[in-house]
């Protein structure tokens, strides 16, 4: 039984080195990293303490001591814009130029024509019925080329490098010394049909989504995809539930279909108003809400408790992707900056921590739930910045009551108590590896 | 050993001098949010015309939606003709001014269909503030709407004294209903000024008049809709008078004409618009 655990933990340890697609992921995702990792900390430059919302702006007043706030404000804005709001372009060309690298002479010209296909597949739909009075709208749906787009950007950037493979001209037998330098006559010849074709294709599909789907470019008119949850009697079911789907769909580069902050927006204005009368958010009428089981106490660091995470990897892992990957991660997660391609980087080099990545927060809704159930501690009503360091969030929503720190600091441990045993296992799994290769020589 | 040590003190000094201010800020946050009276939301009650629908001003928020510097939510409420309110739409968090459409099942023309939608509106506002807890409020008044928002402000927005009314505006109200002449006092109008002393006088209004011609938007009358100076003037703090004339100014495109569009951005949201429209009427 025991043996049999191991082999299907193992299996699951391996599954990158066997999957093709993932593979290419990993290796898009490793040319990417510095940059994700530049952008991480311009965010946190930018949202953090540039911001006129900022958690350390807004505790230490830099606005007001710090010359030139505003311009390094703006100069921060500009840099995360450009880097963190655009970074799925480069990971489609990186995806589909890593796909057909055995046909190797076509590869710019993929990864080309997948960026210019993911531009095709992000067009603004909503657009295109306003001829005129449309001032000031983007032509792309500029959101979906930041992170949030990273699911479409992979998909586009595999099939673009598929068709490449599939319908580039093969011309193996004229490719010889004489012709190393790639003539603007052969280059055309042989990259014109599968350039085409990938154009074609989502040209055709951007289209035809145009056609079913009328996507506004703000979500001005309530949308159908912010979910509420009115039953409180399964307001746990519902919450565990809701945050596995959203890790879920945040491991495929989703993000925000479960909008947390407002999906029970009217409670949290009635728990705000309350508090504000009464002094203290103690009794407040809404105790059970996504907002004050998951939003203070389940995200601690951003999705799947993810400040644990980096923290076991710093403390015990020995893999030096890994530690690399934690210890540059550390200091913005605590202030809640964290991306779901520098998440999906860890994961994608060790899979075994998909498991507590997806359970650990519904463990920390279960605490919270029990604490606020047995009244332990009040629910959190007052608003704090997004910033707010995810173990402080809940102590400062409450209003200072130190039984929400303790509750946060509860399910910051119990976290790192879960993440533990899988960084473990991987280090010992890939030490089995190593010794396996060493065998064979 | 000793760096250990070292590294485990700075740790705990970090987060002294994080939690320490972070706990100030937070308190100075919550005494402010509790000190300033008025609450952070207040919403703009919109009440469509006639035979319209909750999705009325679907357009003109839509319009607002491009222009605006800042996303609102909407809400829309459907009373019924038993007094039964249905709801659509969600006010998010942090948006402090949602729009929140009050339209009503009976939605008919006439003095009497008027009076009673007042009725409905003040219970549909009645739950609005049991639900959201907003103590002030903007209003918004298409056609009719003006007059039965006017109704409401006269004779049942002091059954909720905790609630003040900041702004209010009208657009193309008629509040002599279809009246041409000037001298000539319909008993909608005889009602509205009858009560007029009930009017909060902290109130500030505007009434936005559409023409086509000199004399009318093609549906109701400028003379008409000049009678609103007879029940405003002088019973609230200020009243003023727009009168919009151009593309787009027949009665029912009142709503979603640009330059009212930039009137309620400026006097009801207080936003700073960009002023987009000038550079491509240059052009």
């Amino acid at each position: 039984m025991n043996r049999r655990r191991t082999n299907f933990l193992f299996k699951i340890d391996n599954i990158v080195a066997r999957q093709h697609c993932l593979l290419i992921i990993r290796e898009a995702v490793t040319v990417l990293f510095p940059f994700v990792l530049v952008g991480l900390y311009v965010e946190l430059l930018s949202d953090a303490i540039f911001h006129k919302h900022g958690f350390l702006n807004n505790i230490y007043h830099i606005s007001q001591w710090f010359p030139g706030f505003r311009i390094f404000s703006r100069y921060f804005t500009i840099l995360d814009l450009s880097i963190n709001g655009v970074i799925s372009i480069a990971l489609t060309f990186l995806v589909a130029k890593i796909t057909v690298r055995k046909s190797s002479d076509n590869q710019l010209a993929a990864g080309l024509t997948a960026a210019f296909s993911f531009m095709m597949v992000n067009f603004n739909r909503s657009i295109l019925g306003h001829t005129q009075h449309y001032y000031g709208a983007s032509r792309f749906l500029e959101g979906n080329l930041g992170y949030s787009g990273a699911f479409i950007a992979i998909i586009v950037g595999l099939t673009t490098g598929w068709i490449f493979n599939r319908f580039a001209a093969m011309n193996k037998h004229r490719r010889g010394l004489i012709e190393q330098r790639a003539t603007l006559t052969i280059q055309t010849q042989k990259s014109i049909m599968p350039i085409l074709i990938t154009f074609v294709f989502f040209g055709l599909l951007s289209c035809i989504v145009s056609l079913l789907v009328k996507i506004g470019a703000n979500g001005l008119l309530s949308s159908p995809l912010q979910f509420s949850f009115t039953g409180y009697s399964w307001i746990l079911g519902s919450a565990i539930l809701s945050i596995i789907i959203n890790n879920c769909l945040w491991l495929l580069g989703l993000i925000g279909y479960f909008d947390f902050n407002n999906a029970s927006s009217s409670s949290m204005v009635q728990n705000l108003e309350y508090a504000i009368q009464h002094g203290s958010s103690w009794g407040a009428p809404n105790q059970m809400s996504i907002h004050t089981l998951v939003d203070s106490f389940a995200n601690i660091g951003g999705p799947g408790m993810a400040l644990s995470l980096l923290i076991v990897i710093v403390w015990r892992s020995r893999n030096k992707d890994l530690l690399t990957i934690g210890k540059t991660g550390l200091f913005p997660s605590i202030f809640n900056i964290n991306q779901s391609l520098f998440m999906g980087t860890a994961l994608l080099y060790n899979p075994l921590l998909i498991i507590p990545f997806l359970c650990t927060p519904a463990v920390s809704v279960l605490i919270t739930w029990i604490a606020l159930k047995l009244n332990f501690m009040p629910p959190s009503v007052y608003p704090v910045s997004e910033t707010t360091p995810g173990f402080l969030a809940g102590w400062l929503g409450t209003g200072g009551t130190w039984q929400a720190f303790l509750i946060s600091i509860l399910n910051l441990m119990v976290a790192i108590v879960l993440y533990l045993p899988f960084v473990l296992l991987h280090d010992h799994f890939e030490g089995v590896r190593k010794e396996g290769a060493d065998d064979e020589n | 050993m000793k760096t250990k040590w070292f590294f485990g003190g700075l740790a705990i000094l970090v987060l002294l001098a994080i939690c320490i201010p972070a706990y100030n800020w937070n308190h100075s946050n919550i005494a402010r949010l509790r000190n300033s009276g008025k609450t952070q939301m207040a919403p703009i009650i919109m009440v469509p015309g006639s035979s319209a629908t909750k999705n009325r001003f679907d357009s003109l928020i839509t319009e607002l939606g491009h222009e605006a510097p800042q996303d609102h939510s909407v809400l829309k409420l459907v009373v019924k003709k038993d007094g039964r309110i249905t709801t659509t739409g969600t006010i998010r968090r942090n948006d402090n001014q949602p729009f929140i459409v009050v339209s009503f099942e009976n939605n008919k023309d006439g003095k009497v269909n008027i009076d009673k939608q007042a009725v409905w509106l003040s219970a549909a506002f009645k739950q609005l503030v049991q639900t959201y807890h907003f103590n002030h409020f903007s209003a918004l008044g298409h056609s009719n709407g003006g007059l039965i928002l006017t109704l409401f402000l006269e004779k049942y927005l002091k059954k909720t004294p905790s609630v003040r009314v900041d702004k209010l505006m009208t657009i193309a109200s008629p509040y002599n209903m279809e009246e041409k002449s000037t001298t000539y006092k319909t008993s909608m109008f005889k009602e509205l000024y009858a009560y007029r002393a009930g009017l909060p006088a902290s109130l500030v209004m505007y009434s936005i008049a559409g023409t086509e011609n000199y004399n009318s938007d093609g549906t109701v009358p400028y003379n008409s809709v000049n009678f609103a100076k007879y029940i405003f003037q002088d019973e609230i703090k200020n009243f003023t008078e727009i009168t919009v004339t151009g593309a787009n100014t027949a009665h029912s495109d009142l709503p979603q004409n640009r330059q009212i569009v930039s009137l309620i951005g400026q006097y009801i949201l207080r936003e700073s618009f960009p002023r987009k429209q000038d550079k491509t009427q240059g052009e």
